[in-house]
C-alpha cells in the first residue's frame, strides 16, 4: 500500500524532468475527452459543428484545468519556484546597475559577518578539534596574595604544588596534568634552532584524550621521549615516518622521538603552537639546572563528578597545601572551563569578538536595509508590470512569492560574494598578525559550517527584508496603477525617509565606534615608550636548560658581548633580563629601607636587569642622578635605578636619589631616575619600576639587544653564527626588531582600528547610498512636480536646495539618533580604547559632521536631476 | 446547471467525487470521460460530474497511490489514458465508503429526528 503511493510521488517526480511530454498527455486526454463529448452530443441529435461547441463550453477553458491537474501535483512548488527562480533571473539581467548595486551592498554585508562569524567559530567554537571531550577539561586557577605568575594567561602553580594537588585531590580527577611553554633549542647540523614548544607531565596525552598521528605518546619505561608536533615534523624532518626511534639533541642533551602530535593539535590555547612536547620530569633529570618550573594545571573530571562537588574538594586542598614559598598565601583555587582561549583573557576577549559581531551585524542591517529600499523603489517603477500580472489574474500570494524569491535570489548571489570577501577579509586578517615570541598558527578561513550559515544568513535576510516591499507591491490596486501609469503603488516617501533616518542611525553608530578607535590608534602609535627601539635588534638566550652554572654564566655572556661588538656594522650591544615590551610579568612589593619609612610606603614595582650598554642603546633618558657604569660590579656597592612612578609611590615630593630600598636581605641605593616607559604593552597603566645592575643581579637567560647600520636579517644571521662558535647547542629565540616587539603590542589596536574603522567606513557608504537611493527615487516619482515648479519659474538653485534640504533633513534626524544611541554604546567599548574617552566629543563631532556632509553629496546627483527636469518631459511621463 | 437535454442535476459534493471515481473504478479500468459518464448513468442522470474537478480528482488519488494510470490506443489509433485501481485504492474504497455510509446514517438520524 505504502509503495503505491510512493510509486504515485515518484511519477510525479519524474514528470518534473520531462515536463512537455507531460503536457502533451493533458492536452491528449482533454482532447479525448471533448470528442467523446461531442460524439455524445451528435448521438443525441445535435450537428457535429454545435455538439463540438457544446461539447468545448461544457468543459470550459483547458487551460483553467490544466492548471488545477498542475495545482493537485505535489511538485508543484517545485515547478513554480524553479520558473519563479527563472522570471528573477531575467528580472536582474535586464537591470544590471540595479542588480550590480545590490549585489555589492549584500556582499559587503554578509562579507563582513561572515569574517567576524568565522573568527568567533574557529576561536570559540571549535577550538580544540584533537581534544576529546573538552567540556569534561577544567583548568586549575589559583590566586595568591603576595605574588603571583602569570603564564601566557594562566596562573601558574609549583610544580611541586600540581604533584600535590594530584594526590590530593585524585577523586575528583581521571588525570590531573601540567604544562608550561617552553623554548627548546634543537641541535642541527648548521648549529642550534630554538623550538617553542612545551613541558607537561607524563599523562598530558592522556588527560586530553588525544591520539597521536604517528607512532605514540609517552609511557612507563620511556627514557628522555620527544613528541613532535606535526608541522615541525613536515617541516624539519620531511614527514619522514622513519623519524619515530631516532634521537635528536635537545638543549645539550638527546631525546627519542617517539610520537607526532596530530595536525589539528597545537596545545591548548587558540593560536599558540607547541612544535613539541617533552615530559618535565625527564627534562629535569637530564641535567638542566634549577629547580622544576611553574606549571598551569589542567583536569579532566572523573565521570560522575560534577563540577560544584570537584569546585569545593580542589578550593579545600588549595588552601591546605602549604605554599613553596612561604611567604605568600593562597587564597584558593577555582575550576576554570577549557576554552583555548586563557582564563585571564576570556572575559576581555569574548566582549571583543562580541563588539566585533555588533558591528558586523549593523553593517549587514544597513546593507540589507538598503536593498530592501532598492527593492521597494524598482517595484514602485515597476508598477505597471505587477498591475498587470494581478489584472490577468496572476494571485497576489504567488506575486509575492514571486518578489521574495527575486530579493532572495538578489541575497543568494550577493552572499557568495560576500563570502569571498570574507575569505579574502579573513586572509589578510591573519597575515596581519605579527610575529609573536610564541609560535602563532591560528586558522580563521570560513569552514563549511560557516559558509553554510553565511548562506542561511543571506537567504533569510532576503526574506525577511523583501517581505516588507514585496507585501507593499502585491497591496497595490490595479486600476490605480494602470490609471496613473506605475507611479504611485504603495510607495509613501514618508515611510522610507524614516527607514534611511534609521540607517544614519546604525552608521552613526558605526562611524562613531570605528573613530574612537582610529583614535585609540594614533594616540597609541603617538605614545612615548621611554625607549628608543628603532634600529634596535632584540633576541633571548637561555643558558638555564644547557646546564651553566656560577662563573660559566658570567663568562658566557662576556664571551658573547665581546663577539658581538667585533661584528663589523655593530655599533652598540646591551644585555637585559628581560627585553622590552615583553617585559617583566612578574613583580615584587618593595619599600623603602630608611627609617622611619617602613611598611606604610610599600608599592609593588616589576624589575629589570640591565648592562650599562642597555641604558645608553635603548636610549633610556635619565632624569636624576647617574646611568649604570661598568664600575657597578659584583664587588661594588649595590645600586638601582627607579622609574618615576616608583619614586613618587615610595618618596612623595622628595628627591629618589640617594635613597635606599631592602631587597632580597640587602640595601640597594638609588643613583638614577629615569623616565616612565612602557615596559609590557602600550596600553599599560604607569608601572613602577626598578632597574638592577646586570653585573649585580645576573640571569641564566637574558635578552640580547644590538644597534646596528646591518638590515635585522643579517644581523641575526650574523648572531646565529657568533653564538654557535661559543656553542653550538644553543639557539637564538625571539630574534626581531625591537620595533616589531612594539608593533605587536599595538596589534590590538590595529586589529580594532582597521576592522572596526572598515566597518564604518562601510556603514557610511552604504547610508550615502541610502540616502541617494531614497532621493533619486523621489525626484523620480515626483517628475510632474518638479516639471511644473520648474515652468512656473522655479530656479535651479531653489530645486536643488529643496532635494538636498530633504537630505540633509532626513539624515540629520538619523545622526541625531545615532549620535545618543552611540552615546550609550560606546562605554562597552571603553576598555578596548586607549588614552580616548568613550564619549570623546572630537569622535562624535567629526562623525555628526561627516554623515551630514555625506548626505549632502549623496543628494546631489538627483537634486540636479531635479532641477533639469524638462516641463515637457513631466507633462510626458504619466 | 442543465444538460443539452434539458434535464435538471446536481453536481457532485466536493469531497464525495473520490468517492465515486474510486466505486466506478472498482467495477473496470476506464478513461476520464467513461467515469463522468457512468456516475451519471449510475446515479439516473442526478448526478453530475464536472470536468474541472475530475481531473484534478483523478491526479490526487494518483498521487495517494490509490489509482493507476496507462496509456492505451483506441480502435482509431487514438492515444487515451485509462485509470485503473490499485490495491490500496481498493482499501480506501473500503474505508471511505464504510465512513461514508456512517456519516450519512448520522445525518439521517438528526433529520429524522426532528
Amino acid at each position: 500500500m505504502m509503495r503505491d503511493a510512493i510509486r504515485g510521488r515518484i511519477r510525479q517526480l519524474r514528470a518534473l524532468f520531462r515536463k512537455p511530454s507531460v503536457e502533451r498527455d493533458m492536452t491528449d486526454e482533454f482532447e479525448f475527452h471533448i470528442r467523446m463529448q461531442t460524439e455524445q452530443y451528435v448521438r443525441e441529435g445535435l450537428s457535429r459543428e454545435e455538439a463540438r461547441r457544446r461539447a468545448m463550453v461544457a468543459f470550459g477553458g483547458m487551460d483553467r484545468y490544466k492548471e488545477g491537474v498542475r495545482d493537485s501535483r505535489w511538485t508543484r512548488v517545485i515547478e513554480d519556484i524553479a520558473s519563479d527562480v527563472r522570471y528573477a533571473a531575467r528580472g536582474l539581467r535586464r537591470n544590471p546597475g540595479f542588480t550590480i548595486v545590490a549585489v555589492l551592498t549584500i556582499a559587503i554585508g554578509i562579507g563582513a559577518t561572515t569574517a567576524v562569524s568565522s573568527m568567533l567559530n574557529s576561536i570559540l567554537l571549535r577550538p580544540l578539534p584533537a581534544v576529546s571531550q573538552p567540556e569534561r577539561l577544567f583548568d586549575v586557577s589559583e590566586s595568591r596574595s603576595g605574588m603571583s605568575s602569570d603564564m601566557l594567561g594562566y596562573r601558574a602553580v609549583e610544580w611541586l604544588r600540581y604533584e600535590k594537588y594530584a594526590t590530593a585531590t585524585a577523586q575528583v580527577w581521571s588525570g590531573l596534568a601540567a604544562r608550561r611553554y617552553v623554548g627548546f633549542s634543537l641541535a642541527t647540523e648548521s648549529g642550534a634552532v630554538a623550538i617553542n614548544g612545551s613541558l607537561t607531565s607524563r599523562n598530558y596525552f592522556d588527560v586530553l584524550g588525544v591520539r597521536p598521528a604517528l607512532g605514540r605518546f609517552y609511557s612507563e619505561g620511556d627514557d628522555f621521549p620527544v613528541v613532535l608536533g606535526y608541522a615541525l615534523w613536515s617541516s624539519r624532518f620531511g614527514s619522514d615516518p622513519g623519524v619515530i626511534g631516532t634521537t635528536i639533541r635537545l638543549d645539550s642533551r638527546p631525546f627519542t622521538v617517539i610520537g607526532v602530535a596530530p595536525p589539528d593539535f597545537i596545545g591548548l590555547t587558540v593560536g599558540i603552537r607547541s612544535d613539541l612536547w617533552a615530559p618535565m620530569p625527564d627534562y629535569w633529570a637530564g641535567g638542566a639546572s634549577g629547580t622544576p618550573d611553574w606549571v598551569a594545571v589542567v583536569g579532566r573530571l572523573r565521570s560522575g563528578v560534577e563540577l560544584p562537588e570537584a569546585s569545593a574538594i580542589v578550593q579545600a586542598a588549595a588552601v591546605n597545601i602549604e605554599p613553596e614559598q612561604t611567604w605568600t598565601t593562597v587564597r584558593g583555587a577555582t575550576l576554570a572551563p577549557v576554552t583555548g582561549i586563557p582564563v585571564m583573557a576570556r572575559t576581555g576577549f569574548n566582549a571583543f569578538l562580541g563588539m566585533l559581531f555588533a558591528t558586523a551585524a549593523l553593517v549587514l542591517l544597513i546593507a540589507a536595509g538598503n536593498v530592501a529600499g532598492m527593492l521597494l523603489a524598482r517595484s514602485a517603477a515597476r508598477g505597471r508590470e505587477i498591475a498587470i500580472r494581478l489584472a490577468i489574474g496572476v494571485g497576489r500570494r504567488r506575486l509575492v512569492r514571486q518578489l521574495l524569491v527575486e530579493s532572495t535570489v538578489l541575497f543568494l548571489i550577493g552572499g557568495v560574494g560576500g563570502i569571498l570577501l570574507a575569505f579574502w577579509l579573513t586572509g589578510v586578517l591573519t597575515r596581519s598578525i605579527p610575529a609573536l615570541p610564541a609560535t602563532v598558527a591560528v586558522d580563521v578561513s570560513p569552514d563549511l559550517r560557516v559558509l553554510a550559515a553565511a548562506l542561511v544568513a543571506a537567504a533569510i535576510t532576503g526574506i525577511v527584508f523583501g517581505l516588507a516591499p514585496a507585501l507593499r507591491s502585491a497591496r497595490a490596486d490595479v486600476m490605480d496603477a494602470l490609471k496613473r501609469g506605475g507611479g504611485r503603488i504603495g510607495t509613501r516617501s514618508r515611510g522610507r525617509s524614516a527607514f534611511v533616518a534609521a540607517q544614519f542611525a546604525m552608521a552613526v553608530l558605526l562611524v562613531v565606534t570605528g573613530g574612537l578607535f582610529v583614535r585609540s590608534l594614533r594616540a597609541a602609535l603617538d605614545t612615548d615608550v621611554g625607549f628608543d627601539p628603532g634600529g634596535v635588534v632584540a633576541a633571548t638566550i637561555n643558558l638555564r636548560p644547557h646546564g651553566y652554572e656560577g662563573d660559566r654564566i658570567a663568562a658566557f655572556w662576556s664571551n658573547l658581548l665581546e663577539r658581538v661588538r667585533a661584528v663589523p656594522g655593530v655599533e652598540n650591544v646591551g644585555l637585559a633580563d628581560w627585553g622590552l615590551m615583553f617585559g617583566p610579568t612578574n613583580g615584587s612589593d618593595v619599600q623603602s629601607s630608611e627609617p622611619g619609612w617602613t611598611e606604610q610606603n610599600r608599592t609593588n614595582a616589576r624589575f629589570n636587569s640591565v648592562d650599562p650598554g642597555w641604558l645608553d642603546l635603548m636610549r633610556v633618558p635619565i632624569i636624576a642622578g647617574r646611568a649604570f657604569a661598568v664600575s657597578d660590579n659584583e664587588s661594588s656597592p649595590a645600586v638601582i635605578l627607579v622609574n618615576e612612578t616608583l619614586a613618587s609611590r615610595l618618596w612623595p615630593d622628595l628627591d629618589p636619589i640617594g635613597r635606599t630600598i631592602r631587597f632580597n636581605a640587602r640595601d640597594w641605593e638609588v643613583v638614577g631616575l629615569t623616565r616612565n616607559g612602557k615596559y609590557s604593552t602600550i596600553g599599560e597603566q604607569p608601572t613602577a619600576m626598578l632597574f638592577f645592575p646586570w653585573a649585580q643581579w645576573r640571569s641564566s637567560d637574558a635578552t640580547l639587544h644590538v644597534r646596528s647600520g646591518l638590515g635585522a636579517g643579517r644581523l641575526i644571521e650574523q648572531l646565529r653564527v657568533e653564538l654557535a662558535a661559543i656553542d653550538p647547542d644553543i639557539g637564538l629565540e625571539n630574534a626581531a626588531p625591537a620595533s616589531a616587539m612594539v608593533g605587536l603590542s599595538l596589534f590590538p589596536q590595529r586589529f580594532a582600528a582597521w576592522l572596526i574603522g572598515g566597518f564604518g567606513l562601510a556603514g557610511l557608504i552604504l547610508a550615502m547610498i541610502g540616502v541617494y537611493g531614497v532621493l533619486a527615487f523621489d525626484v523620480e516619482r515626483n517628475t510632474r512636480e518638479f516639471g511644473i515648479r520648474g515652468a512656473l519659474g522655479a530656479r535651479t538653485m531653489q530645486l536643488v536646495g529643496a532635494v538636498v534640504l530633504h537630505g540633509v533633513l532626513v539624515a540629520a534626524a538619523g545622526t541625531a539618533v545615532g549620535l545618543l544611541l552611540a552615546a550609550g554604546a560606546t562605554r562597552f567599548a571603553g576598555t578596548f580604547l586607549y588614552s580616548v574617552a568613550p564619549l570623546d566629543p572630537l569622535t562624535f563631532g567629526v562623525a555628526a559632521a561627516l554623515m551630514l556632509a555625506v548626505a549632502a553629496v549623496a543628494a546631489i546627483v538627483p537634486a540636479r536631476r531635479a532641477s533639469a527636469i524638462q516641463p515637457i518631459e513631466a507633462l510626458r511621463t504619466d | 446547471m442543465r444538460t443539452p437535454t434539458g434535464q435538471a442535476t446536481t453536481d457532485v459534493l466536493r469531497g464525495t467525487l473520490e468517492l465515486l471515481i474510486l466505486r466506478t473504478l472498482s467495477l473496470e479500468p476506464m478513461h476520464g470521460w467513461s467515469i463522468t459518464q457512468r456516475i451519471q448513468q449510475l446515479s439516473s442522470d442526478a448526478l453530475q460530474v464536472g470536468q474541472g474537478s475530475l481531473y484534478p480528482a483523478l491526479q490526487r488519488l494518483e498521487q495517494k497511490g490509490w489509482l493507476g494510470s496507462d496509456w492505451e490506443l483506441t480502435e482509431q489509433n487514438r492515444r487515451v489514458r485509462v485509470y485503473r485501481m490499485t490495491r490500496s485504492g481498493r482499501a480506501a474504497l473500503k474505508e471511505e465508503t464504510a465512513s461514508w455510509r456512517g456519516y450519512v446514517a448520522a445525518v439521517e438520524s438528526i433529520l429524522g429526528a426532528t
